[in-house]
């Protein structure tokens, strides 16, 4: 088994050092970021030392952290018919990491579960897909047709929820950290849509072109509020 | 009547309190079964306070452990931007969390994280595997992070905990949370039902029993509530209704609140209802209840309506029922001729009135009428023959003497004997007795036939009371074998007169027969002188000889037998016919009654 790894692994590097002798197809990487929203208000509230005080008492809504990109997605679509790059999915922390989720129309997506949680992974409006509890270290496998997205929940946690996306031209994918940087590696260059989705809904697009042998950086991406750009 | 109505009310009463009854156990049932929901709704508010109570005493707790230093300072170097803390940090973090976890006792956690404030686990106890390194997606870990304390279930492992986070505050921001976590067994499920007794309880995940507690030896089992399971499952996503588990079982289900509860983690809790039976009305009862009931009333009530009842079955039936006692046995010592009427209500008054009328007109048995109809014959016979000494009518006997002999002996005496005699002597001997006396020997040649048709007749008990008048010795009939038994019949046989020359000859007319034919009865004599010549014809019908008798003769007996029939049957007339018997002409004598 690990001979054959080896074998596989020289196999590739043989092909890579043929198509960059020839000038052909090199792998590179995108990197890019989230422009943070503009909540000066929020920052000010939080700041203020009595800010759970007042949370507690009602006197601030409870919200989200500011910086939290878990729901977001980003994603290349182009002309490459190999396999989605960087598509893998899982659970970790007790939720879907991240909770937006793409595939390519007719392939299928995997979702590990990273945690020690046992969760029961659902797609609604999906047909033939069936609920099953999977534990720790399990996956489920999720044939995606055309269409969506769907939603995803959990059985077992109310508060595991997800998008999962069905993409003809899906080339890579890449979560969001925390600090909404993100990296596509392994790109292929060439010209791309980079797409950024939230849920259900694409909250930003620009195009791309991924040049042969150098990194791409992209500027910082500004999110609309909503609605499919 | 009054008591018949008494009867009545005694029955309406037995019915209205077995309705009442029968009514009360149906509603002491649904009292039971309304009784058993609410105390499984109160026992499920009960569990729901406690697990909360619960919950916030682990919150309590885990101050212990927030507060600790090494703890904060630990969390406060893996938090935010000043990385991640060494191995031995963390390490030396995990002796002290098992440490201070140990000191909690009786709410020691399963497992204890603490964790930083991006989520990850810096470090937890040694019997905790390190399979989760992030928490901060779960939304007990978040609140805390932010600040909460709150609790929550997870299915962590597969396996079921009650899970509690409190967060670490140090130097002014919060640098973390402690994660708490007990396991749900059977240990959490004893503590739960010792607040419920006599209650079962189980809690499941899905279809699967985690814990249980036995309310005791006869509530429900484990098996029983896990086999409603299912249909409690339903019951919870619909409102969590109370179920049957069995006759008078029920359950109700519970979900555990938290994060997990969409995982089907509950509890079910069950009891048994009471018995309401006839008997079991009563099951519940207490000495105060007892000693509570109004016992005049329901005594007093009950013994008055007794009292007044038995008066009331006294008044119409034992008085007259005893009244009737003692006057017949007055009636039956001749103390008295009759029953009281007068002092009797009702049908005992009928009663006596209807034996009163029957003892006026002398009706008795029918067996004692044929025995009385022998005697009034009997009577008869005597009271002609002492009156008489020939006629008619009688029993022929062997041994009777003729009438002729009679007469002739009584003609040679100066003063005849009066009929007293004759009628003062007992019945049968006597007679028997005058007759052999004043019969003459007689050849065995004269009635060869007759005497050896009946061999028993001498001992028989009614050949002496058959006195027999004949007018010949030889045409002297054998009476039959019946003659004075039968009822209401004056029976005699008529030899006729075979001998012209033995012509009866009757010695003393009495003056009442005298007087009975007197013009005043011409109807009577018109119905003796077709009786008269019914007899003569039917006598010669049948080859018996008629020579000598005369109708003054004829008249004679039957004036005595119609006084005699007329004084035994109380009757206001007589009435002859005449038949054949025997081939002879006979007569017989029929009262008759207004």
């Amino acid at each position: 088994m690990r001979t054959l790894r080896n074998w596989i692994i020289v196999g590739a590097g043989c092909a890579a050092a043929v198509l960059a002798s020839f000038g052909g197809v090199s792998a590179e990487s995108i990197e890019g970021s989230i422009q943070a929203s503009q909540s000066t208000d929020a920052h000010a509230e939080s700041n203020q030392k009595d800010h759970y005080w007042r949370v507690w008492n009602g006197a601030l809504p409870e919200r989200r952290d500011e910086g939290n990109h878990d729901d977001l997605l980003a994603v290349l679509t182009g002309k490459f018919t190999g396999p989605p790059i960087g598509c893998t999915f899982r659970f970790r922390g007790g939720a879907l990491d991240p909770s937006t989720l793409a595939a390519r129309t007719g392939t299928q997506v995997r979702v590990e579960n990273r945690d020690a949680f046992t969760h029961q992974l659902a797609v609604d409006g999906l047909a033939g897909f069936t609920p099953l509890e999977a534990g720790p270290g399990k996956a489920r496998v999720i044939s995606v047709p055309a269409g969506g997205p769907w939603e995803l929940s959990d059985r077992i946690y109310g508060h595991v929820d997800g998008y999962l996306h069905s993409m003809r031209e899906l080339v890579a994918c890449a979560s969001v950290t925390s600090s909404g940087k993100f990296r596509f590696d392994d790109v292929p260059p060439g010209p791309y849509s980079l797409r950024v989705l939230r849920g259900a809904e694409q909250v930003a697009v620009r195009r791309v072109t991924v040049p042969a042998g150098k990194a791409l950086q992209v500027d910082a991406i500004a999110l609309s509020k909503s609605g499919r750009k | 009547m009054l008591s018949r109505l008494w009867y009545l009310v005694l029955a309406l009463a037995v019915g209205a309190a077995l309705a009442g009854a029968f009514l009360n156990k149906s509603a002491a049932s649904r009292e039971a079964e309304f009784q058993l929901e609410e105390q499984l709704r109160r026992d499920r508010v009960e569990a729901e306070l406690w697990m909360r109570l619960d919950a916030r005493l682990r919150l309590d707790a885990l101050a212990s452990i927030a507060v600790e230093p090494e703890v904060r300072q630990t969390l406060r170097s893996s938090s935010g931007r000043a990385g991640t803390p060494n191995t031995g940090a963390r390490r030396r973090l995990s002796i002290k969390l098992n440490v201070l976890n140990a000191e909690l006792e009786e709410g020691r956690g399963d497992m204890v994280f603490a964790v930083d404030t991006e989520g990850e686990v810096v470090a937890t106890l040694d019997k905790n595997p390190p399979d989760s390194e992030q928490l901060g997606k779960m939304p007990l870990v978040r609140d805390a992070l932010r600040g909460f304390m709150r609790d929550d279930v997870w299915v962590y492992n597969g396996e079921v905990y009650r899970m509690a986070a409190r967060p670490v505050f140090d130097g002014g921001r919060y640098v973390g949370a402690i994660i708490h976590g007990m396991k749900i067994g059977d240990d959490l499920a004893r503590r739960l039902g010792a607040k419920l007794p006599d209650a079962s309880l189980v809690f499941f995940y899905r279809d699967e029993l985690i814990a249980a507690h036995s309310g005791g030896a006869t509530a429900l089992t484990s098996t029983e509530l896990k086999g409603v399971l299912p249909a409690a499952i339903a019951s919870m996503t619909e409102g969590g209704d109370s179920i049957e588990v069995g006759e008078r079982a029920r359950a109700i289900v519970g979900p555990v609140r938290g994060g997990a509860a969409h995982a089907q983690v509950g509890y079910l809790i069950g009891r048994k209802g009471s018995t309401v039976g006839l008997g079991g009305l009563f099951a519940n009862t207490f000495k105060e209840d007892v000693a509570s009931l109004p016992w005049l009333v329901v005594i007093g009530i009950p013994l008055l309506l007794l009292v007044l009842g038995l008066a009331l079955l006294y008044m119409e039936h034992d008085k007259g029922v005893l009244i009737l006692s003692k006057s017949a046995e007055s009636l039956a010592n001749g103390e008295q001729n009759s029953l009281p009427a007068g002092e009797l209500r009702r049908h005992y008054r009928k009663i006596a009135e209807h034996l009163n009328e029957a003892l006026r007109s002398g009706v008795g048995f029918k067996e004692d009428a044929k025995q009385r109809a022998s005697v009034d014959l009997d009577h008869i016979l005597n009271a002609t023959r002492e009156s008489a000494d020939t006629g008619y009518f009688g029993y022929p006997a062997a041994e009777a003497p003729t009438a002729k002999q009679v007469a002739v002996e009584e003609a040679s005496k100066d003063e005849p004997k009066p009929p007293s005699q004759a009628k003062m002597a007992p019945i049968g001997t006597r007679a028997a007795e005058t007759v052999e006396t004043a019969r003459p020997q007689r050849s065995p040649s004269s009635r060869p036939k007759r005497a050896s048709s009946w061999p028993s007749r001498a001992s028989s008990t009614h050949r002496p009371v058959a006195a027999a008048i004949r007018h010949n010795e030889e045409s002297m009939t054998p009476a039959p074998d019946d003659p004075p038994t039968r009822p209401n019949a004056l029976l005699d046989d008529y030899d006729g007169f075979d001998e012209p020359e033995e012509n009866t000859q009757v010695k003393h007319v009495p003056q009442s027969l005298l007087e009975a034919s007197a013009p005043g009865v011409q109807g009577e004599e018109m119905h003796f002188r077709e009786v008269f010549d019914q007899f003569v014809a039917t006598q010669r019908e049948c080859g018996a000889p008629v020579n000598g008798l005369t109708f003054e003769k004829f008249v004679r007996k039957l004036h005595a037998a119609r006084d005699q029939v007329m004084k035994r049957h109380k009757a206001s007339e007589v009435r002859f016919t005449v038949y054949v018997k025997e081939g002879r002409a006979a007569l017989k004598a029929s009262p008759v009654k207004q």
